[in-house]
């Protein structure tokens, strides 16, 4: 029998599977159905610790990667229908130290005899049936080598589930121990948090009292200030008295002069009729109308008549000078129309004696109007003139010399060549230049010999006389 | 001799001709003949080629003053623009032509730009005939009334500069033109406004103020005032041309726009910061105001009124400055005696700026037995909308800080809802307090009165009248 014991004798394929599921266990055996192709993270030297005595080639170590343990396929209890690997895998011998030689004796991997072992032994010693007895003799050697086989797997497992184990354990105690930690962190803030706020609420609390006589006094000085607002308004109100009184002033004035100016302009107007109407004025013989006789004194009329002085006839002419020029009285509103009537004719009065023309044929003619012709009442530069004026004024800029052209030859049969400065000389044509460019006098040399050259001399001047040619007459 | 007497027929020609275009002209001056001239095809004989000369262009000009507005068109083809070359009379006539064909319409008026006559005109602008200067000067502020675009093209042909030396010139018509087109460019937008400013113009309108004539000062204030009304920049540069208090005589002045657009200066200049509100009040601005209000009658105290309320709007320091200036009374005058709606509504809005900042400034408002005015006003269905809004406002402003009970008292009777919630709420607020006023306000039959409203339980006015009642005991409130 093969009770399926406990977990360290339980299947291997259980076995394997929980060294599967932990956290990289060194993934134990692949599960036979793994599914193809899934690859999985190759793990470091622990996977290579744990399975060194498997053959060492990679291909079939992918092979044993188990794929997750949701998708691995469930185990059943009992012997995994492929058996435990290693006995495929391993060479017998080839993994050291693993203690499989000294299984049988001591048991011993890790954990100490197998309880399934001396139960084993137990039953071998009972005398009931004697075939039982014959098949269970038959059976130990492949029992034996069950049992090592599955000691064998379950040592070898069981260092690497092991590890896992502890590694998940620390891993579990590691995030137990940081909650506990944070945990206690967060009561250490609460108390402190508290504690600070308490002990700077106190603090405050002194600290608020000076602040806020500080901050009343301030706004009551500064801000508010009653008192400075009333002296405010109060000096708003004397100044506005004043401005009052000033603008009371100006507008007083302002009328004053205003009525100053209407009674000029009244006085003037009288003064001005006083004048027209001088031959209202009384004389010793008849009392005009303003010094009727019945009155005690005169009318003041009479004595404005008395002081002024009659008003002449010129004055009248110069009255308005504008009827000529179109738009030029500022504040005029409408055009000015046109006079087309004629000046009344005077009222008839007694012809003067003697030989004078008629009257209103003299007053016609003296006030007729200027009629001025369009070339008067055009402006004086009249644009054709301009233009004329401005072709004659380019002309000029442009001209060379002021000489005009004379197109004819018959016009220049006289006139003597002028030959330019070059050419012309005091008594003709100077020759030299033209017919000769140096001269040569040789009845005025001193000897026949060539100047000797003593000192070192400029080179161009030693080609004097020998570069040229024949037709030169010097070499 | 044949020659002289050759010239003479051409002579009796061109004179013939003269003055058939001169009575034509005096014709066209009267508007009952715009027909039968325009039926008779005086255009054509007039307008042509050659005729547009001497007072042709008059005549044109008398023709577009009544707003005929179809011979616009060909009138630009004219080429108005030849104006530049001919002597100072066809340039004045041909202005003006300009100027009474762009004041009618934005299209008539874009139809003169597009002629191209901004560019003859601002050349006629540097003539040296001051009555030229003045057409041309008239032209281009009509043009640019219209809009901001035209004043745009008027300032980009670059007029500014020019008119701003117009302003100096000595004739004061010239004068007053330019400070009018100044005006009209810089209204539109605060750009045109800085274009104004940046030529110099500040200056120059800042010392007409003191100049005699009373039109040129209506002008300047105008020009002044626009430049002044956009931005706190441009009131602040007005503000240190040290217009004040040089200001204030004009308010004074015997003729009533240039009150009017005094008053609208020193508005504008208040109405932006309270920096230049307290300003004006140091410079005893707001006394010369009130007197302003005080002596003018109509529309013309409107600025007036604003001014007052923008003054007060800013801070309490200043609404008390105008309560202590005597403020009120005019203002309260005016609400009672003024015809026209918009006045009232705002002399009601000046009231409520003043009355809104805390119980003495209510105090101040309610003792002038002003309420109950505004209530009337608030109930009268003859009230245009405007002046119902503003004068519910106002009474809401002042009541909720109003503690002065005499004053509330009467407002109790005829008080709508939303208002008796105000006027309710502040005796319950007041009453709990003083056992004089409560004595009061027994005798006088306010409690009556109170018990006589009826409010929705659970209402905020149900409780103020718990409040009240509370104050008593349960015999009186029985």
């Amino acid at each position: 029998m093969n009770p399926a014991p406990p977990s360290p004798g339980r299947s291997p394929g259980r076995l394997r599977r929980s060294a599967h599921t932990g956290p990289g266990a060194g993934g134990g055996r692949a599960a036979p159905q793994a599914p193809a192709g899934r690859a999985r993270k190759r793990l470091g030297p622990r996977q290579e610790g744990g399975r060194h005595h498997l053959s060492p080639s990679p291909a079939p170590r992918r092979q044993h990667r188990a794929p997750s343990s949701l998708t691995a396929p469930r185990r059943l209890p009992g012997p995994s229908p492929r058996g435990c690997r290693c006995r495929t895998r391993s060479p017998r011998g080839a993994g050291p130290s693993r203690g499989r030689p000294g299984l049988p004796a001591g048991g011993a991997g890790w954990y100490g005899p197998l309880p399934w072992r001396r139960r084993r032994r137990a039953g071998g010693g009972s005398g009931g049936s004697m075939a039982a007895l014959a098949r269970l003799r038959a059976r130990l050697p492949a029992l034996r080598e069950e049992c090592f086989r599955r000691n064998r797997c379950v040592d070898e497992d069981r260092k690497i589930k092991y590890k896992a184990a502890v590694k998940i354990q620390s891993w579990f105690r590691g995030c137990r121990v940081r909650a506990y930690l944070r945990h206690l962190n967060k009561m250490v803030i609460c108390i402190q948090k508290r504690w600070r706020g308490y002990q700077s609420r106190r603090y405050f609390r002194k600290i608020v009292k000076i602040q806020k006589r500080w901050r009343g006094y301030y706004v009551r000085k500064y801000i508010h200030n009653y008192y400075a607002l009333k002296k405010y308004l109060e000096a708003v109100s004397v100044n506005n008295e004043i401005v009052r009184n000033e603008l009371q002033e100006y507008a007083e004035m302002n009328e004053n002069e205003r009525k100053k100016k209407d009674q000029e302009k009244k006085e003037k107007e009288k003064k001005y009729q006083a004048r027209k109407m001088h031959y209202l004025l009384s004389t010793e013989q008849i009392a005009g109308i303003y010094n009727s006789p019945f009155r005690k004194s005169p009318d003041p009329m009479e004595l404005l008549l008395r002081q002024s002085k009659p008003l002449s006839h010129r004055q009248q002419q110069v009255k308005s000078p504008f009827t000529d020029e179109l738009y030029d009285w500022p504040t005029c509103k409408r055009p000015p129309t046109f006079h087309a009537g004629e000046p009344l004719p005077p009222i008839g009065r007694q012809k003067p004696q003697g030989p004078f023309c008629d009257t209103a044929e003299v007053l016609r003619q003296r006030y007729k109007p200027l009629e001025p012709t369009l070339r008067v009442a055009a402006s004086i530069d009249s644009p054709l003139g301009k233009a004329r004026a401005e072709m004659k004024r380019e002309e000029w800029r442009n001209h060379i010399h002021d000489n005009e052209f004379l197109p004819f030859s018959s016009y220049h049969k006289n006139e003597k060549y002028d030959p330019s400065i070059h050419r012309s000389g005091k008594y003709g044509q100077e020759t030299y230049g033209i017919k000769h460019f140096r001269e040569v006098q040789p009845n005025k040399w001193v000897t026949g010999k060539d100047f000797q050259t003593v000192s070192p001399s400029i080179v161009l001047f030693e080609k004097f006389g020998k570069t040229y040619s024949r037709c030169g007459q010097i070499v | 001799m044949s020659q002289r007497q050759v010239l003479q027929v051409f002579e009796q020609y061109q004179r013939a001709r003269t003055q058939f275009v001169q009575a034509v002209a005096e014709l066209s001056a009267r508007p009952q003949n715009a027909e039968s001239l325009r039926s008779a095809g005086t255009w054509g004989a007039v307008g042509g080629r050659g005729g547009l000369w001497g007072p042709g262009p008059q005549f044109v000009g008398n023709f577009f003053t009544d707003g005929n507005q179809e011979a616009a068109a060909p009138c630009d083809h004219l080429g108005l623009g030849v104006a530049v070359k001919n002597c100072r009379f066809y340039k004045k006539a041909a202005a003006f032509v300009l100027r009474a064909v762009g004041k009618h319409s934005p299209q008539l008026a874009q139809a003169v730009v597009q002629c191209g006559a901004l560019e003859s005109l601002v050349i006629c602008l540097e003539d040296f005939d001051p009555g030229v200067k003045e057409a041309a000067a008239w032209a281009l502020g009509y043009i640019a009334r219209h809009n901001s675009e035209l004043s745009q093209a008027v300032v980009d042909a670059g007029a500014v500069p020019l008119l701003v030396l117009c302003i100096q010139e000595p004739e004061i018509a010239l004068k007053r033109i330019a400070a009018s087109t100044l005006s009209d460019i810089s209204k539109h937008s605060p750009e045109l406004a800085q274009t104004v400013v940046d030529a110099g113009a500040i200056a120059h309108l800042a010392q007409m103020i003191l100049n005699p004539d009373a039109k040129l000062k209506r002008q300047v204030l105008s020009a002044l005032s626009q430049i002044a009304k956009h931005s706190v920049d441009l009131a602040e540069l007005v503000v240190e041309a040290e217009i004040f208090p040089v200001v204030l005589t004009c308010l004074k002045d015997s003729d009533e726009y240039v009150k009017k657009n005094g008053a609208t200066l020193i508005r504008e200049i208040a109405k932006h910061t309270p920096e230049l509100s307290q300003f004006i009040v140091n410079a005893g601005g707001v006394a010369a105001v009130i007197d302003c209000i005080g002596s003018c009658r109509g529309t013309v105290r409107l600025p007036g009124i604003m001014m007052l309320g923008y003054v007060a709007a800013h801070s309490e320091n200043l609404s008390m400055a105008v309560i202590v200036s005597k403020g009120i009374p005019p203002l309260c005058t005016c609400l009672v005696e003024e015809q026209e709606d918009h006045i009232k509504a705002a002399a009601a809005w000046a009231l409520g700026q003043i009355g809104r900042h805390t119980p003495e400034h209510a105090r101040a408002v309610a003792v002038a037995n002003v309420l109950p005015t505004l209530l009337s006003m608030y109930m009268d269905t003859h009230s245009s909308e405007d002046l119902q809004l503003k004068t519910k406002r106002a009474l809401k402003n002042i009541l909720q800080k109003c503690t002065y009970l005499p004053a509330l008292e009467p407002l109790l009777q005829d008080a709508p809802p939303n208002i008796m919630k105000h006027i309710v709420g502040q005796f319950s607020k007041v009453l709990p307090h003083d056992s004089k006023a409560r004595r009061l306000f027994v005798t006088t039959g306010g409690l009556k009165k109170v018990q006589e409203i009826k409010a929705e339980p659970g209402s905020l006015l149900q409780e103020y009248i718990n409040t009240i009642n509370n104050c008593f005991p349960e015999e009186i409130v029985r």
